[in-house]
């Protein structure tokens, strides 16, 4: 499968799914972290204009609790 | 994604072309053939022009001319606009076509021959496989269409120049090897998420420390060990970045030393043989003076050999005769004499007989003295033999010791002359100072090894404590943080950099691991020679090493067409990784290798056109009638290059 040319389990695609496996029982902080790559990878920096911070009290505002 | 079409128009010596790069079912590849200078290279910029807006691989010639065609130029007039265009057309595996066409206007002015730059614009026009089509030109939207085709700090692995490939595993390549494959594989994005998050951690941590005075104690000291685990962690990459450093060099200088004498331990051995062959001169001159003391010694009784064996040989013969010693009866013949009778033959003596006896017996005392005096002289005569004996054995010994010792002196001059031809005609101050410096290398990599372990230990003690110092963080935040503000502001943000530093270390073993099978199956699928290799591998610094069948690293050893098509592979290897599925565009591809290794590596860019697309762009001089044997028959379109009479404009001839 591509995207663009690219094949989807690469690079920042192979990321997301490595994460997913690890983390597939905590929603918030996987939706989180998607974020926060995707915010690196600047693929989509128009869309995410949080800082860091404000995403983290975000996601504690969610609900977050630690499973752990 | 392969690139279909190529036009040009306006740009540099490309007035108006438009190049077609056909689909085929077995090889996808394409070649150009073009002297210096006609365009070649001009091609490799234009693409990297209408992507990237730049043009990497200009030279000094060209960077002093207008990029605008210069008989367009000459056609103008003063203040007409000129549009400059390059139009890369792709076409995806599910047929979808994309455009990337850059337009650039620049203005003719009357006093200047570089017409005035305007506006630059690159848009994308999408097709789908019904032939809908749709133009893109937000700025964002088009920039991120050329990363997922190839992204700018990626295209150097897709459009380069063959001398790349030669290069590709210097020290001074490394860091950028390295850095590409963090880039490649996004790992780069992790890292610059875990130290934004750990940015923010510290953050709350320090604000944390209002809460209570044994808080901020802590905090302060998890600070401190943190500095320290970092300088430390710095510490070990500089160790690792020196061993991996002082190993390739290592491998450059067996690559240099390769064939060549070892100077210093053949001069060792020459100084030896030279000390022995002066000892033993030294030796045979001593061994002459005592032959030539005995000969002296011997010349000076020589002489009596002679009479000293005729005597003996009297001596002897009497002796046998019994001659010697006399035996002297004299009271017997005194007795006949004065009785005057013979008791031997009994009868009385006459006066005669008397004077007969009396004569007799004087006789017998003369001798008995000869004899006497010959007895005394045997025993002198046969000291004096022995000694003349004695001494031609000494001089028949001497000689055989000189022979031994002069057989010796032939022999260590023959190992002094063959250690002299094996030195002859090598720079033996260079190979000295080679042998030298891979000797520094060499102990640096003993010495680094073992500071590394050090450190890693370390880092282990560190790394401990600080977790140590974490856990009584959290015990006292518990206590003081009532509203737990801050306790799930810092579990949320440690939680999720302890994953990015997971995934991290995940991503890094697996992408270390894929390069590494990928190189290692593109090579053995492309490498000519089938006893040389034994395996292909990948440090954790990314350095690829060849192994010999024999279980030694070679790539400093490996000749240039094997070290290129290790590069080449492993350039593969990446493609793959990054999963940008883009042609492979070579600048004078097998320029840089010779012989029977050129073809061999002709074949091998034939055999990697099977599964991607290569274009190959050709001088003369390493288009061969042998590489054109290899290349032509799989490629599906040939084109020539050439220059019109004015030598403004390519012309573009296909070759049938």
């Amino acid at each position: 499968m591509t995207y663009g040319g690219r094949k989807m389990e690469t690079g920042i695609n192979k990321i997301i799914k490595l994460l997913e496996n690890e983390i597939s029982d905590d929603k918030i902080l996987l939706d989180f972290l998607i974020v926060l790559l995707r915010k690196e990878t600047f693929e989509y920096s128009a869309w995410y204009k949080d800082p860091y911070q404000r995403m983290i009290e975000k996601a504690i505002a969610l609900g977050w609790k630690n499973a752990d | 994604m392969q690139i279909e079409k190529i036009s040009l128009k306006n740009y540099r010596q490309f007035r108006d072309i438009e190049i077609v790069f056909n689909e085929s079912a077995n090889f996808k590849l394409h070649r150009f053939l073009g002297s210096n200078g006609v365009g070649k290279t001009t091609l490799l910029n234009a693409i990297n022009w209408c992507l990237y807006n730049d043009e990497p691989h200009l030279t000094k010639e060209s960077d002093v001319l207008p990029i605008v065609n210069l008989n367009t130029i000459k056609d103008s007039k003063d203040g007409d606009d000129i549009i400059i265009e390059v139009n890369i057309q792709l076409k995806s595996g599910d047929n979808r076509i994309i455009n990337f066409v850059r337009r650039s206007i620049y203005t003719c002015t009357k006093n200047n021959i570089n017409p005035m730059f305007k506006n630059t614009v690159l848009r994308v026009r999408y097709i789908d496989d019904e032939g809908n089509s749709i133009w893109k030109d937000d700025e964002e939207e088009v920039s991120q269409a050329v990363s997922r085709f190839v992204p700018l700090k990626l295209r150097e692995y897709f459009f380069f120049d063959g001398e790349r490939l030669e290069t590709y595993f210097t020290v001074q390549s490394r860091d950028k090897i390295k850095n590409a494959v963090m880039a490649i594989s996004e790992i780069e994005v992790l890292r610059r998420t875990e130290n934004r998050l750990d940015e923010i951690l510290k953050l709350y941590r320090r604000n944390s420390g209002s809460l209570s005075p044994d808080l901020k104690k802590i905090e302060e000291k998890i600070s401190k060990k943190e500095i320290k685990l970092k300088e430390l962690n710095k510490k070990l990459e500089g160790i690792e970045t020196t061993l991996s450093d002082s190993i390739n060099k290592v491998e450059e200088y067996n690559k240099n030393l390769e064939g060549l004498p070892n100077v210093d331990e053949l001069n060792k051995r020459y100084n030896e043989y030279n000390d022995a062959r002066k000892n033993i001169e030294s030796d045979i001159n001593i061994e002459n003076s005592r032959k030539n003391q005995f000969l002296y010694d011997l010349s000076k009784i020589l002489l009596l050999r002679g009479p000293v064996s005729d005597y003996l040989k009297i001596i002897k013969d009497k002796k046998n005769k019994k001659e010697i010693p006399v035996v002297n009866d004299k009271t017997l013949i005194q007795d006949i004499l004065s009785d005057k009778h013979c008791n031997i033959c009994n009868r009385s003596l006459d006066d005669n007989s008397i004077i007969f006896v009396q004569q007799v017996l004087d006789d017998i005392k003369l001798s008995t003295n000869i004899a006497t005096k010959l007895m005394i002289s045997e025993s002198n005569l046969s000291v004096i033999d022995n000694m003349i004996n004695n001494l031609n054995d000494k001089i028949k010994s001497q000689g055989k010791i000189l022979i031994t010792k002069h057989k010796y002196l032939t022999k260590t001059q023959q190992m002094i002359n063959k250690i002299d031809n094996e030195l002859s005609g090598h720079n033996q101050e260079q190979i000295s100072k080679w042998h030298r410096e891979r000797k520094t290398f060499q102990d640096i990599i003993i010495y680094k090894s073992q500071e590394k372990g050090d450190i890693k230990s370390h880092i282990e003690t560190t790394t401990n404590e600080l977790e140590s110092m974490n856990v009584q963080y959290q015990d006292e935040l518990k206590k003081v943080d009532k509203k737990q503000k801050y306790n799930y502001l810092i579990e949320f943000t440690k939680k999720s950099l302890n994953i990015i530093k997971n995934i991290n270390k995940k991503m890094i073993i697996e992408v270390k691991k894929q390069i590494e099978k990928d190189t290692k199956d593109n090579f053995f699928k492309l490498i000519w020679k089938t006893t040389t290799f034994k395996d292909v591998t990948i440090d954790d610094d990314f350095n690829v090493r060849l192994i010999h069948i024999d279980d030694y690293s070679m790539l400093g050893s490996a000749s240039r067409a094997e070290t290129e098509l290790l590069a080449l592979a492993f350039t593969i290897a990446l493609h793959n990784i990054s999963g940008f599925e883009a042609p492979i565009i070579i600048d004078t591809p097998v320029a840089r290798v010779s012989d029977i290794n050129r073809e061999n590596f002709g074949s091998s860019l034939v055999k990697l056109s099977e599964f991607t697309q290569v274009i190959l762009l050709f001088t003369p001089d390493e288009f061969t009638t042998n590489i054109r044997k290899i290349i032509d028959p799989a490629a599906i379109n040939k084109y020539e290059l050439k220059l019109t009479s004015d030598e403004k404009e390519v012309i573009l001839n296909v070759i049938s």
